[in-house]
């Protein structure tokens, strides 16, 4: 072959490919255009962490695919805390003694499979996930634990009984753990119990898939790159607004910023930079959507070693914090700040009582009457060993940081000694009682108070203070036995009014839910669910 | 010396043997290396998110609680029959994870490399054919910025011209959504013209036109240089001043007599870079968001999932000396002077 020849050869063949890219569609203009059917591309930098088996499924991402993928008994409407009925055909009668739940299911409801649901399909999934949970305590099945028996009376009704009563079943029910899926996709894919402990175990499940009934079916998943839902043509429901989705992964928000930018992906959803949130908001051609979530940051102080076992030190620590100053100088408005370990989503449960007892803003007397109370002697300063995680929370977390500890040594009794280390060994020192005094942050797995106090009082739960008090445990057993509401409500403030007195946690912010789309997206909800329902975005 | 054909299977068969050690030393630093590190992968990887008791597990299932002798010589095994691993974060085989991947980077870096040529000869070239003037000049100047740039702000750059100011091309991803070309090979532009998907074959041409025009560029630094070079030697040889002296025109002395015996070292090189384009190809995917093996080895690493950075980086050494390999046989075959040094 000569040189010309290759030369030649090589010049038709550019021509032919810029040929084809001038008569291809402008595909990065709006992301997903050239298809027959409507289309929406959805970026955003989370990613799967482990399956999206809900038996086994503990992460947002995950969940938000299942939570479009398949359906629970029960679920929230968009932008509502109150229980409504999905599958089952109404909300359930519950015993006297509210151990027993009974449920009326919805008729003529398929799966993707084409199988049809009825009260064994419940009984084998939340059998199923509850069974997974006793074996994987990384897995969201611990959720059901308090399930002790699951009957079906007739092909339409099933009746769940519980070990004691707990208020918040409903709620976690609504959990995409409790999602129901199609006995017979998963049949070879349930535990029995001769198998060991572990990831052998869980290597034979289906992790990249899920078999549900619910508006969409997931029919592609590219491990980091991205997924493909498509609408459920046997949907028993309203159909989905958008034929088909598909999502982006990116692994930086710079990249998912440029994205949506060049208009290639049509939302960007979690998790974008305060300052690309202001970006968007300023420019022609892009919305942002915000909305309340359920994510809250807070302090940590380890209460079972000095100096922070001393509760006056706890206390000073607590009037002398400025979360306006993070909300306003990192945040910049996307959290607001937080004076309950219960956040004001649940109007009337919340109780300020941080701000009641230390202050809403830094209180310098309160600070040196406090360190008087802990010992420490006028006008000396208190050295803190304070640490925080680069990474996990993302990138606004060492300013956050920063600006808690200055608000701490402004008050001129405190001098900060900030470090931090990666989430991996983070959570090693965490469990090791290394760090007296850290940052940590929390998102519910279920939409109910309970979620937000047991959490931080029971060691087999979290409990990342080691605080472990016999009188705030009781609290919390007390509200999850208390059928009444409104006496329910009582002891919920209560159980915070006596967090807030011993203060093992300081709450710092509530954080805020952001999206941005193109011009022309609508139906993006973002609520205290905190999972994207895909199937109500449509582009006009 | 045995005849010309023997001499060139004596080299074969040589250059096979001395793989054998390559590739021993290159698989046990790899498993040295992951050992050395501080601590032990599983909880390096996971850290707080699992219990002591599944993070035993996991350690168990992965044989990091036996013997290292018995660990190494299962690795070496495994790697033998192609068994990489399983990611200790995602719970997949690596070796699905390179089967759906490398596609891309097979793709992008075999563009970047038409890139790094096609910018190499024809600077190179003319500034040879224009030596001591200002094409010269910017030639050679051009080569060592394109080399000295680190690949990801290069890359940014163009994504910032091409794809925010211009609207041009898009700025990540390899092909537009719902576009993907039915799957043969897994090279999506090769899969688009076997298929006759033109709509694809332009989708996928326009996603890998920045990735590949930014490794390639860095390369082709390389190749400005290399080219000029061989050219203004080759443009001083006796044979050269013959054919001008025969009254041969100019521009048939350049490509007809220089240009051709200028490139044979050039040739030689390319393979030789094949490697570091590999190691490009890495940043280039991270910038680009390009679904490659060298963006999972990067997200693995973020994830300091070490088992599958040893996964993968064992593929990439495996990879590597298979294409050295290779490219040692074609010289051989290709220029007989070779099998005789």
């Amino acid at each position: 072959m000569t040189s010309k020849g290759w030369g030649s050869r090589l010049a038709v063949l550019m021509v032919f490919c810029l040929t084809a890219v001038a008569c291809s569609s402008d595909d990065s203009g709006s992301g997903g255009t050239g298809a027959a059917s409507s289309s929406v591309v959805v970026g955003t930098t989370d990613s799967l962490q482990n399956s999206f088996d809900p038996a086994e499924a503990y992460d947002l991402f995950a969940s938000t695919i299942d939570f479009n993928a398949a359906e629970t008994l029960v679920t929230y409407g968009p932008k509502s805390t109150e229980l409504t009925p999905l599958l089952a055909a109404a909300m359930p009668t519950v015993s006297a003694d509210g151990t027993v739940y009974t449920f009326d299911l919805r008729p003529n409801v398929k799966f993707h499979d084409g199988t049809a649901l009825d009260s064994a399909a419940v009984k084998f999934s939340l059998e199923r996930a509850r069974d997974f949970g006793r074996k994987d305590a990384e897995a969201a099945g611990f959720l059901l634990n308090s399930i002790v028996s699951i009957a079906t009376p007739t092909p339409l009704q099933v009746q769940i009984t519980l070990d004691k009563p707990n208020v918040a079943f409903l709620a976690r029910l609504a959990f995409t753990v409790a999602d129901i899926v199609s006995p017979t996709a998963y049949k070879d894919h349930v535990l029995t119990g001769s198998e060991a402990e572990g990831p052998a175990v869980l290597t034979k499940y289906k992790t990249d898939t899920i078999v549900g009934t619910g508006p969409y079916k997931l029919v592609s998943y590219k491990e980091k790159e991205s997924i493909t839902l498509e609408a459920n043509p046997d949907y028993w429901g309203e159909a989905p607004k958008t034929d088909r989705v598909l999502i982006r992964l990116f692994d930086k928000s710079s990249a998912l910023k440029l994205a949506l930018q060049n208009k290639e992906i049509d939302v960007a959803y979690r998790a974008l930079q305060p300052d690309d949130i202001s970006f968007f908001r300023n420019q022609a051609g892009f919305e942002v959507v915000e909305g309340e979530g359920p994510g809250i940051r807070y302090l940590t102080f380890n209460v079972t070693k000095p100096p922070f076992d001393n509760i006056a030190l706890r206390k000073a620590v607590a009037a002398a914090v400025d979360r306006e100053a993070v909300t306003t100088e990192v945040l910049k408005g996307t959290g607001v700040p937080l004076t309950s370990m219960v956040p004001p989503t649940f109007a009337t449960a919340h109780e300020p009582k941080w701000s009641d007892l230390y202050g809403a803003k830094p209180d310098k007397a309160k600070v040196d009457q406090y360190l008087v109370d802990a010992g420490v002697a006028p006008g000396t300063k208190v050295p803190l060993d304070f640490w925080f995680s680069p990474t996990h929370y993302g990138d606004t977390e060492a300013a956050v940081a920063q600006v808690v500890a200055r608000s701490l040594e402004d008050t001129g009794r405190f001098t900060v000694t900030i470090s931090n280390v990666e989430w991996a060994e983070y959570g090693n020192k965490r469990r090791a009682g290394e760090m007296p005094v850290f940052l940590m942050g929390w998102y519910p797995d279920y939409l109910d108070v309970d979620d937000y106090l047991e959490p931080f009082a029971d060691p087999n739960v979290f409990d990342p203070a080691k605080w472990e008090d016999p009188a705030m445990l009781d609290l919390v057993h007390a509200q999850q036995k208390e059928l009444n509401p409104a006496a329910r409500t009582a002891i919920v403030k209560q159980a915070q009014t006596y967090m807030a007195d011993q203060t093992p946690y300081v709450p710092i912010f509530q954080i805020s839910q952001f999206a941005a789309t193109v011009d022309g997206v609508s139906g993006v909800v973002l609520d205290p669910l905190q999972l994207l329902r895909f199937f109500l975005i449509e582009k006009s | 010396m045995a005849s010309g054909g023997g001499s060139l299977r004596a080299y074969v068969l040589a250059r096979l043997l001395l793989a054998v050690p390559m590739l021993f030393i290159l698989l046990t630093v790899t498993f040295v290396l992951l050992r050395v590190a501080p601590g032990d992968p599983v909880t390096a990887t996971l850290g707080g998110r699992v219990s002591d008791a599944r993070a035993d597990q996991i350690r168990h299932d992965l044989g990091l609680d036996r013997p290292l002798w018995r660990q190494y010589t299962s690795y070496l095994a495994d790697v033998a029959h192609g068994d990489f691993g399983r990611a200790i974060t995602t719970n997949r085989p690596l070796r699905t994870t390179i089967a759906d991947r490398f596609p891309a980077t097979l793709e992008l870096t075999l563009a970047a490399m038409v890139v790094a040529i096609g910018v190499g000869v024809f600077v190179g070239a003319l500034a040879a054919r224009f030596r001591d003037t200002v094409l010269d000049v910017g030639g050679r100047m051009l080569g060592i910025l394109l080399y000295a740039a680190p690949i990801f702000w290069l890359g940014i750059m163009l994504q910032l011209l091409f794809s925010i100011q211009l609207h041009w091309l898009p700025t990540g991803g390899r092909i537009a959504p719902f576009q993907e070309p039915r799957s043969i090979t897994h090279l999506y532009l090769v899969d688009a013209l076997i298929t006759g998907d033109w709509a694809a074959l332009g989708s996928a041409f326009r996603y890998l036109i920045l990735p590949a025009a930014t490794l390639g560029m860095v390369i082709g630094g390389i190749f400005i240089r290399l080219v000029r070079v061989n050219m203004l030697q080759t443009l001083k040889s006796d044979y050269v001043e013959a054919a001008r002296a025969r009254g041969i025109g100019e521009r048939r002395v350049l490509f007809n007599h220089a240009f051709r015996n200028a490139l044979v070292p050039v040739v030689t090189i390319v393979g030789l870079q094949f490697a570091l384009l590999l190691g490009g190809a890495v940043l280039t995917e991270a910038t680009f968001t390009w679904p490659g093996i060298g963006l999972s080895l990067y997200q693995f690493l973020q994830n300091r999932d070490y088992t599958a950075v040893q996964g993968l980086v064992t593929f990439y050494a495996l990879f590597v000396v298979g294409v050295s390999l290779l490219i040692d046989v074609v010289s051989a075959w290709v220029d007989p002077r070779i099998r005789f040094q």
